[in-house]
Order: structure tokens, then C-alpha cells, then sequence
């Protein structure tokens, strides 16, 4: 069966399910009307934190964020659909992406290898996007390309992370599961 | 006018239906034709040939969603024309990105013979799409049934092009694998 025979077979879907693609799809609250409806039905306790890193000389700081909507509890999963946001502060790498929704261009952090694999697990680096949220984050790399990942990664290597909305997950255990890694890029090796 | 008004008009063999559904789905219809022929004057003959399509179906036909009713018609005659387009080597852009795309979906090439077979096959992949989330499904849907452009599809949802890509490729990945499950080596 060829590709246009499939598409043509596809023609034959349940008219439900196509006519509901046909609706417009729902627009999201925005993120300051979602904090303050989570703030005013009291479902969790709101939790900012921002991170700030001085520019070294002739070094691009790495990505600051600020959860300004609630606490991720384990389970949660933060993506275009909740009203978890990230905003980029001023300055910093990749300020002026709006990161709310999970709509951000570019959205990179830095981050030392923990473990390869199957899944890449990396410690975010202090100070950066999703560090103090979780400790370690496992990175699907099931839909990056590969020439996207530095060969031979290995234990305490340092990365710097460039991701898209995908969804980051947080585990009970502390951890978060990172989907959508678009490119992994080798920024210093660790120790042999 | 609400569609079981418009769908009244065509049993009643009430011209004004053609009128009424151009006036409602014209642009709807538009857009299908376009996104599969990119040729405005192909486009806009199959929407007038959806219109008496149509008027021949309806009666004995009562559809109950009328826009997906009219968005199927318009898109078989849309897809029939591209075939004939491309047999004779002529005509605009053609959504080969997304017949590829489909293409990795099939583990080899052999069809499924039989209108059980088909059927079946067209079940299993409605029951994956009914349990994947509302935009995941929608998504797919507005890529591989609308063949919707992937800008298109990031405007629509307020998503990144990369995000779109991403999503569309995660879900054709675990379409695969389910009807793999289910025995279907399409």
C-alpha cells in the first residue's frame, strides 16, 4: 500500500472524529488569568523562582526561567495544554521568547550527563531553566535526530540542551522526564 | 442556516441548497481542494463538483455532520483529480511530504484485499486515535485528513513548526506499533 493509497483509506475515518479536527481548537487561558484563577480556587501553593546568570566574557549565559504559575506536582505534566508557564527573564539567553504555553523558540539549558542509554539523564545546571525543580531529568530522545547528539556522550560530559515545547514530566521521585530534545550539543568533557 | 436546515433543502430538492451550502462550507471546501491540488482553478471545480455530488447524494442521503459529509467528497474528488494531474505530468505542488510521511507507517507494501480487511484496518486505526488526546488526534487528523500544511497546523494551535514535526512523528511511530499489535501488516 503506498502512502497516497493510505491517505486516500484515511478519507474513510469516522466522520466524528473528522468534523471535530474541523473546529477551531481552544484557545488557552493566558497565563495571568490562569494564575489567578489557580490562585483564587487555592488548588496549590504558587512557586516562582528565577535565575539569574551574569554574562562571562565572551560566554552566553545559560537560560534563566521563572515557573510564575504553580508548583509542578509529581505527575504533573507541563505542556501547551496546563497552565504551566516559563518565561525567560530579561536579558538572559533566549529573552524575548515567549516561553508561556510552552511556545518558546528557543528554549535551552545546560546540564552535566548523568547516565547514557537508551535515555540520556542529565542534572540540570545550577541556576538553570528547571534546576531546584528536579534534580535529574531524563531526556526521550526517541524523535531527535541523530546527528542532533553528540557520539559517545558519557558520564559528567557537560551539554548544553536546546528543547521545544514538548512536555517535561515530574516524577515522585524528583526526577523529570524531558520529551522534544531538538539538539544536544557537547560543552566540556568530564572527567576520564 | 443550521445544516439540518440546509440538508431539509436538498431533500426537498430546493435549490437554494447549493446556494446555503456554498454560503456555510465554501471556504471549508476550499481549503481541502487547495491543500491536496495548489491550483486554484482545480480547486475551485472540485468544490463545484462537490456541490452536485452533493445534490445526486442527498436524498437518499440524510448526513448527520454535513461538513464532514461535504469535507469527504470534496477531498476523494480532489484526491482523483491529483492522480490524474500527475499521470499526465502536470499541475502545482502535491502533498508528497505527506504521502512519504504515511509511507513509514507501512512495514511492507503489501495492500489489504478485502473490504473486511480494510474495514478492519480503518477500525483499528480510529480506536488509536480515539485514545490519544484531544489535540494529538486533531492534529494528526488536520496533517493526514485535511492535509494540512505543518505551518498551518503550528498557526492553528499556537505550536512551534519543530513541535508540530515532533508530534506528528511520535504519533505515526505509535500508530505503527499498534497495528503491528493488532496484526496488520499494511
Amino acid at each position: 500500500m503506498t502512502g497516497q493509497m493510505l491517505f486516500a483509506l484515511l478519507g474513510e475515518l469516522d466522520e466524528g472524529l473528522v468534523d471535530a479536527a474541523a473546529a477551531e481548537p481552544k484557545r488557552r487561558v493566558s497565563g495571568r488569568r490562569m494564575t489567578a484563577i489557580l490562585s483564587f480556587a487555592a488548588c496549590a501553593a504558587v512557586v516562582g523562582f528565577v535565575f539569574f546568570l551574569p554574562r562571562a566574557a565572551g560566554k552566553e549565559s545559560v537560560i534563566g526561567g521563572e515557573v510564575n504559575n504553580q508548583a509542578a506536582a509529581p505527575g504533573e505534566s507541563w505542556n501547551e495544554n496546563n497552565g504551566l508557564e516559563c518565561q525567560a527573564p530579561e536579558g538572559s539567553a533566549g529573552s524575548g521568547s515567549d516561553l508561556s504555553g510552552g511556545t518558546a523558540d528557543d528554549l535551552w539549558f545546560e546540564a552535566t550527563v548523568l547516565e547514557t542509554g537508551d535515555e540520556l539523564t542529565v542534572a540540570p545546571a545550577e541556576g538553570s531553566l528547571f534546576y531546584g525543580q528536579a534534580q535529574r531529568v531524563v531526556l526521550d530522545l526517541t524523535d531527535t535526530p541523530p546527528e542532533a547528539v553528540p557520539e559517545d556522550l558519557k558520564p559528567g560530559d557537560t551539554v548544553r540542551i536546546t528543547c521545544g515545547t514538548g512536555e517535561l514530566l515530574f516524577r515522585e521521585d524528583g526526577s523529570a522526564a524531558l520529551r522534544e530534545v531538538l539538539e544536544i550539543a557537547l560543552t566540556g568533557g568530564g572527567q576520564p | 442556516m443550521d445544516d439540518a436546515a440546509i440538508v431539509d433543502l436538498y431533500w426537498a430538492r430546493d435549490s437554494r441548497a447549493i446556494g446555503e451550502t456554498q454560503t456555510k462550507y465554501g471556504p471549508f471546501l476550499g481549503a481541502i481542494a487547495m491543500n491536496l491540488l495548489n491550483v486554484r482553478e482545480d480547486a475551485e471545480e472540485c468544490v463545484s463538483d462537490t456541490y452536485l455530488a452533493a445534490w445526486n447524494a442527498i436524498p437518499p442521503e440524510r448526513p448527520g455532520l454535513l461538513r464532514a459529509f461535504l469535507g469527504r467528497i470534496v477531498r476523494n474528488l480532489s484526491l482523483d483529480r491529483l492522480r490524474r494531474s500527475r499521470a499526465k505530468k502536470r499541475g502545482g505542488g502535491t502533498p508528497d511530504a505527506i504521502f512519504e510521511e504515511l509511507e513509514e507507517l507501512l512495514p511492507d507494501s503489501r495492500t489489504p484485499e478485502g473490504e473486511v480487511e480494510r474495514r478492519e484496518l480503518l477500525r483499528d486505526i480510529e480506536d488509536f486515535l480515539r485514545a490519544q488526546t484531544e489535540r494529538t488526534r486533531n492534529i494528526f487528523l488536520r496533517r493526514y485528513w485535511y492535509a494540512d500544511s505543518v505551518t498551518a497546523i503550528a498557526s492553528r494551535y499556537g505550536l512551534r513548526e519543530n513541535a508540530v514535526s515532533a508530534q506528528l512523528l511520535r504519533t505515526r511511530g505509535k500508530l505503527r506499533s499498534f497495528l503491528e499489535e493488532r496484526g496488520h501488516t499494511i
